[in-house]
C-alpha cells in the first residue's frame, strides 16, 4: 500500500463512519453515553477535510493529530495517538510485514495509554488480536475482524464508561471494539501478509 | 524557576486553583486550563497550547479521567527545550506545595520528591 492508497483509505473512513453512525451510537447508548457514533463521524470528517497529501508517515501522523483534536471521550486520544505512533514505523510502501509492525505499535499504544488489558470489553479486544489474525490468516477480512468484536458481546466491562453498567454491559458489542473493526479493516484491506 | 501547569476538566477548578496558589506564591508562573469549548473536558490541543507558553522546567498536575491520558500524550509529543514532569499529587494540594517550595528556592527535583508523598 503506497501513500496514495493509504490516503484514499483514510478518506474512505468518513463514508464508513457516516454510514455506521447510528449503529455505533446505538451500541454506545446501551452501555455508554451515546456519543461514539457522532464522535467517530466527526473525527473522520475532519480527517477527510484536513489530511490531503504527503508520505505514508505524514498521512498517518496528520490523521492522528486530527483525530486527537476532533474526537471526544477517550477514543479520540487513543486512536489519534496510535496513528501518530504508527507513523513512526510505517514504510513508504506498507506491506504485510510492515502492517504487522504497525498493529503491534497500535496494540502497545492503546495498552499503555489506555491502561487496558484484554477481556475488559474495550477497543483493545479487537486491536490486540488483529496482529495475530493477520499472522494466522494472511489478511484482515471484515468477517474475521467482526468476529473479534462479537467476542466482546459476552464480556462484562471493567474499563471505561461501560464499566459502570457492570453485569448489564453483557449482551452488547463494545462500541469501541466495533469502531476498531472499521479502522483496522481500512488499514489492512489489500495488504497481504505472505 | 520551575513553572506549574494545571489541567482540569473544569475551567473553574483550573482558575480557582490558580488564584488559591497565587495568594501564597504569586511570583510562580502557573499555567492553568480547564474545560473544552465552554463545557467540561480536557483535550490535547488545550494542553499543547499551554506547553507552547512554558519558559522553564515544569511540573504538571491533572485531575480525573482522561486528563492524565491527554497530558501524557502531550508531554510525550512535546519537543521544546524544557523538562516536563507529571505529578501524581492532587492538583490543589500538589500545586500549592510546589508553588510554596518554589518561593523558598527548592529545586525541581526536591519538589518532585516532596510531591511523591502526596498521592491521590
Amino acid at each position: 500500500m503506497n501513500a496514495e492508497k493509504l490516503l484514499e483509505k483514510m478518506h474512505g473512513l468518513k463514508s464508513i463512519f457516516d454510514e455506521k453512525e447510528s449503529e455505533l451510537t446505538g451500541l454506545d447508548r446501551e452501555i455508554g453515553d451515546g456519543d461514539h457514533g457522532v464522535n467517530m463521524k466527526r473525527g473522520f470528517s475532519a480527517v477527510n477535510d484536513k489530511v490531503s497529501a504527503g508520505s505514508t508517515q505524514d498521512i498517518l501522523k496528520q490523521t492522528g493529530m486530527t483525530l486527537m483534536s476532533s474526537i471526544g471521550g477517550a477514543s479520540g486520544p487513543l486512536y489519534g495517538f496510535s496513528f501518530v505512533k504508527m507513523s513512526e514505523v510505517a514504510k513508504e510502501e506498507i506491506d504485510g510485514e510492515n502492517l504487522l509492525e504497525m498493529l503491534e505499535v497500535f496494540d502497545r499504544t492503546v495498552a499503555e495509554k489506555g491502561k487496558v488489558e484484554g477481556g475488559e470489553k474495550t477497543m483493545y479486544d479487537v486491536i490486540s488480536k488483529s496482529a495475530d489474525l493477520l499472522r494466522d490468516k494472511g489478511s484482515l477480512s471484515l468477517e474475521d475482524l467482526q468476529q473479534l468484536a462479537e467476542e466482546t458481546k459476552d464480556m462484562i466491562a471493567t474499563k471505561g464508561r461501560a464499566a459502570y453498567f457492570k453485569e448489564q454491559s453483557k449482551g452488547t458489542i463494545d462500541p469501541g471494539a466495533q469502531s476498531a473493526v472499521y479502522i483496522i479493516h481500512a488499514l489492512g484491506e489489500g495488504v497481504e501478509n505472505d | 524557576m520551575t513553572e506549574i501547569l494545571i489541567i482540569s476538566h473544569s475551567s473553574e477548578i483550573a482558575e480557582g486553583t490558580r488564584s488559591l496558589v497565587s495568594q501564597m506564591a504569586g511570583d510562580t508562573v502557573i499555567h492553568a486550563s480547564g474545560g473544552v469549548e465552554g463545557g467540561i473536558g480536557t483535550n490535547i490541543d488545550q494542553i499543547n497550547d499551554m506547553l507552547e507558553k512554558i519558559e522553564d522546567d515544569t511540573i504538571c498536575f491533572y485531575d480525573i479521567g482522561s486528563s492524565r491520558m491527554n497530558l501524557e500524550m502531550a508531554v510525550e509529543m512535546y519537543d521544546g527545550p524544557h523538562q516536563l514532569h507529571i505529578s501524581e499529587a492532587p492538583i490543589v494540594e500538589g500545586s500549592f506545595l510546589a508553588a510554596v517550595e518554589n518561593s523558598v528556592g527548592s529545586s525541581t527535583e526536591d519538589m518532585l520528591e516532596k510531591l511523591k508523598t502526596m498521592k491521590k
